[in-house]
């Protein structure tokens, strides 16, 4: 599809002037393996090797978190608009220099295969970015990409609901693989970790994982982008999204609040308001 | 030897026999919600056999479940499952051969028998089946593997179209395949020759010592380039059909607790580090050297054969798509340009 | 006891022995199995270990700290860190844990059978070397053994480990005992400074034939190592124990690997020499 040709060749071309003129160690973006035809993350740092980028439909892995390894090198990194967001709150939230990286964003983005996320995604331009890349999209040009599809979710009675969550959670083998693609779980323990209180049982079962996948998602709150990296991540294709996205909604619904939309902007809890809604804890 | 050829329609009546006295796992299509997967399931219907697609995750899952009781507290017995004789149909030659590995660590050490491993294996009997085309990202040839063969399995189906050829290997189940119609070996032969040439078109090279040479390669400098993009989550381990490492826990209270053989992953932090903080592998550098370092180095030295036996799964299932055998070549070179490598026996 | 078993049997908390506190917490335990059988057939040598498990709860390795010629009970001492030490350390005498073992392969008895020996712990790494201090102590055991010294080192006088052995150490016959601190303090009259510089002053380190035990924390063992080479000791007559996480014992598990050596099987006692041969990763 040209679209997305086009805008690897943007990329392509900027990553090179960066690495050429030394204003940037590295650059992270996407690439293709060498045994197969699979987009995967790629580093580069010899100019020569630019060209190796690539943006196609199957981009699909968050490389926001892969900042956290260079903070301090000057790294340019290739963002989907989620990415951008997840960057932008990553500057919010004090973890990396603004100074040290250069964000090649990509407007207008076309979207990622089989990735749901992207059907119910408004923000489809870079929120941050040094260099953009791509045509930007328009409100009616975003609107008109949407899907309009009921949330079957939200439908459901609470025994539906909770019928529907055990029989994604009860295939979780705890691989961890949501929690390591995931953006926003940087903590350096997780709380699967500890066992001084142990939260999470070792042994794998319905009553451990509903509560890993809950309590991850309560740590979602005015963090999450949406980007749909947990459920593409996920081995056992659990829809994982799911609590994350109700996690985006109800913090927009009640303080509206979304995460990344700009790097100055206060994190949803830090932030208080005498005016914020109670609805939740007081009725 | 006993060699038997039959149509799928008796291979269909020779299933419903075989259900009798046998429960029975084979690959089956399994809908994920939001993923399609082929895995080892227990089945009642012949008709659901996936005979094409290599299983998405492992027999390991049926042979070595990744929460298994050991014991328990409050009367001195170990937990045997002593259920039904099973079978395990359409294993390829990769996952014969990664039970063969988790034989050799769990049954044949005579240092330590797992007595609850050995419990289940006994009961079951590998039926393999000669593998019918590369998937997209295994290499078991390369590894030295004959993906339409393994002498492993003391049964063993060649399928060709709708026609499956079978080996009884082992004398003991020669009585049940008697009656069915006799099929010609070099017939046979010949069409397991034409598929190996298949193989063998597209395989990838490789030529690195095994074992790997341990203190040289441990201390090689490629270990960061090579696990950069690493998450650090636990598929490539989990779905890996060798991967082994295991955690005993407890669960319940004192005087009914019970304990745990559960599946543990290198990948994660948690498994090495001590309890006063200190951690001998804190970096995913680390951590992913000693996953490859112990396939082709550590389980090398201590067993015979190797420790990965390039299934592909954890190259098809890793979500940032990191390539094992990217890994492999890297090593090649860094060998080659330290001017040829000594294997770490001599 | 059989090897492959892998769950504990019952043992009986005799006696519980606050040994430090003030800045670390340490207690001795003193057990016996429950089975006559069991406690019987029991042989363990020092610097092996054991699984210890608090039912319900988890498993976590101890060395033993007394030495096999006594019969009648085992002993192991816990600091606490996490998990399985702190609810060791709420135990109550009479109270039942689990034991599983004995694993690794222990200090090598016979071929020091004729040697002076050198002990030097440091902390609660003296735990595995009293077991063999006790051992080649004995009585029954002594006269096989040359010149036994022994420095014990602490952080301060607060953190003496073991003080009611010195006495009977320091009698022993054509043994020397000493004992240092990290830093002066008021009303210590031993010595003062960390283990690795008191070697040449305070020990006889050049008898022929010499070998030396040494455990305890990591920063200690590299420079006593460091200090004895200097001294002109061989790499393979330095002898040490490693600690790692383990969950199995057995060399199975995987997580206590240095390269394909499992410190619960192939160790936890390697000589210099061998560590040298083995990928740094411990």
């Amino acid at each position: 599809m040209k679209k997305y040709e086009k805008i690897t060749e943007e990329i392509v071309e900027i990553a090179e002037k960066l690495l050429k003129e030394n204003t940037v160690e590295k650059v992270i973006g996407f690439g293709i393996g060498i045994f197969t035809e699979e987009v995967t993350p790629i580093f580069i740092s010899n100019p020569e090797n630019a060209d190796r980028l690539v943006f196609n439909s199957k981009a699909e892995m968050s490389l926001a978190k892969y900042l956290l390894n260079y903070k301090d090198q000057k790294v340019a990194i290739v963002a989907k608009p989620c990415d951008s967001r997840a960057i932008a709150t990553y500057l919010a939230e004090d973890l990396i220099k603004r100074e040290n990286i250069k964000v090649i964003g990509i407007n207008g983005c076309p979207g990622i295969e089989n990735n749901t996320a992207c059907e119910e995604c408004d923000i489809r331009n870079a929120v941050i970015s040094d260099y953009t890349v791509g045509k930007k999209m328009t409100e009616e040009e975003i609107e008109a990409k949407l899907k309009d599809k009921e949330d079957k979710i939200e439908k459901m009675t609470p025994a539906e609901r909770m019928e529907y969550f055990q029989k994604e959670f009860e295939r979780c083998t705890r691989c961890y693989a949501c929690r390591e693609a995931c953006y926003v779980c940087y903590c350096e323990q997780c709380f699967t970790e500890g066992n001084q209180p142990e939260w999470v049982g070792d042994s794998v079962k319905l009553n451990d994982n509903f509560t890993y996948h809950l309590m991850r998602a309560m740590h979602m709150a005015g963090r999450c982008v949406n980007c749909g990296a947990c459920e593409m991540a996920c081995p056992e294709g659990i829809d994982v999204r799911a609590l994350a996205a109700k996690m985006c909604r109800s913090a927009e619904e009640l303080f509206d609040y979304r995460a990344g939309i700009d790097s100055d902007q206060k994190t949803l809890l830090s932030d208080y308001d005498v005016n914020d809604t109670e609805s939740g804890f007081m009725e | 030897m006993m060699i038997k050829k039959i149509d799928k329609n008796q291979f269909k009546e020779l299933f419903d026999k075989l259900k009798e006295n046998y429960n029975i796992a084979a690959p089956v299509l399994i809908d994920k919600n939001k993923k399609t997967l082929v895995e080892y399931h227990y089945i009642d219907d012949f008709d659901k056999i996936d005979w094409d697609e290599q299983a998405d995750s492992s027999p390991k899952n049926i042979i070595f479940p990744q929460n298994a009781p050991v014991g328990n507290d409050y009367k001195e017995k170990q937990y045997y499952d002593t259920e039904q004789d099973t079978l395990i149909l359409g294993v390829r030659s990769c996952d014969i051969e990664a039970i063969k590995t988790l034989d050799q660590v769990f049954i044949e050490d005579e240092m330590y028998i797992d007595k609850n491993y050995k419990a289940r294996r006994d009961k079951i009997t590998l039926v393999g089946l000669s593998c019918p085309q590369r998937n997209k990202s295994c290499f078991c040839d390369t590894l030295g593997f004959n993906p339409v063969e393994s002498n492993y399995a003391p049964l063993y189906i060649f399928k060709d179209g709708n026609e499956f050829w079978i080996k009884v290997k082992d004398k003991k189940f020669e009585s049940v395949f008697e009656n069915l119609p006799d099929g010609n070996q070099d017939k046979l032969e010949e069409l397991i020759e034409k598929r190996i040439n298949t193989f063998t078109e597209s395989s990838f090279e490789l030529d690195i010592p095994i074992p790997l040479p341990e203190k040289e390669m441990f201390e090689a400098d490629i270990w960061e380039e090579m696990s950069e993009k690493c998450l650090g989550c636990g598929i490539c381990t989990y779905y890996c059909p060798t991967c082994y490492c295991f955690n005993f826990i407890w669960e319940g209270k004192d005087g009914e607790s019970t304990k745990y053989k559960n599946w543990d992953s290198c990948m994660f932090s948690t498994y090495s580090a001590h309890a006063s903080g200190h951690n001998p592998r804190d970096s995913k550098e680390k951590r992913y050297r000693n996953r490859i370092m112990h396939k082709f180095s550590y389980h090398p030295l201590n067993y015979e054969g190797l420790g990965c036996v390039g299934c592909g799964r954890c190259i098809d299932r890793c979500p940032v798509n990191l390539d094992i055998r990217e890994a492999l070549k890297l090593t090649e070179k860094y060998l080659e340009e330290k001017g040829g490598a000594k294997s770490g026996k001599d | 006891m059989e090897k492959t078993d892998m769950l504990p049997h019952k043992a009986e908390v005799l006696e519980i022995k606050q040994e430090t506190e003030t800045n670390l917490n340490i207690k001795t335990f003193k057990v016996k199995f429950i089975d006559n059988d069991i406690r019987k057939n029991f042989n363990f040598k020092p610097g092996q270990f054991m699984m210890v498990t608090v039912y319900g709860l988890g498993e976590a390795p101890f060395g033993f700290s007394s030495s096999p010629t006594e019969k009648d009970y085992i002993e192991f001492s816990v600091k606490e860190v996490g998990l399985v030490t702190e609810a060791l350390h709420n135990l109550k005498e009479g109270d039942k844990i689990g034991i599983r073992g004995p694993f690794g392969n222990g200090f090598p008895l016979d071929s020091t059978e004729g040697k002076n020996i050198i002990f030097i712990g440091g902390g609660i790494g003296l735990a595995p070397l009293r077991s063999m201090i006790n051992y080649v102590l004995d009585e029954k055991n002594r006269d096989k053994y040359q010149r036994i010294q022994l420095l014990n080192a602490f952080r301060s006088p607060e953190d003496t480990l073991f003080c009611d052995d010195y006495q009977w150490w320091e009698n022993s016959k054509d043994t020397l005992v000493k004992y240092t601190i990290d830093e002066p303090c008021e009303g210590w009259s031993k010595c003062v400074g960390y283990p690795h510089t008191l070697i040449a002053e305070e020990l006889d380190y050049n008898l022929p034939d010499t070998r030396v035990f040494t455990c305890g924390p990591p920063i200690m063992i590299k420079f006593i190592t460091e200090r004895l080479q200097e001294l002109g000791i061989e790499p393979s007559e330095i002898i040490t124990t490693l600690e790692m996480r383990m969950s199995c014992g057995v060399g199975k598990c995987g997580r206590c690997n240095i390269g394909h050596y499992y410190v619960c099987k192939d160790g936890p006692v390697f000589t210099l020499e061998q560590l040298r041969e083995m990928p740094d990763e411990y």
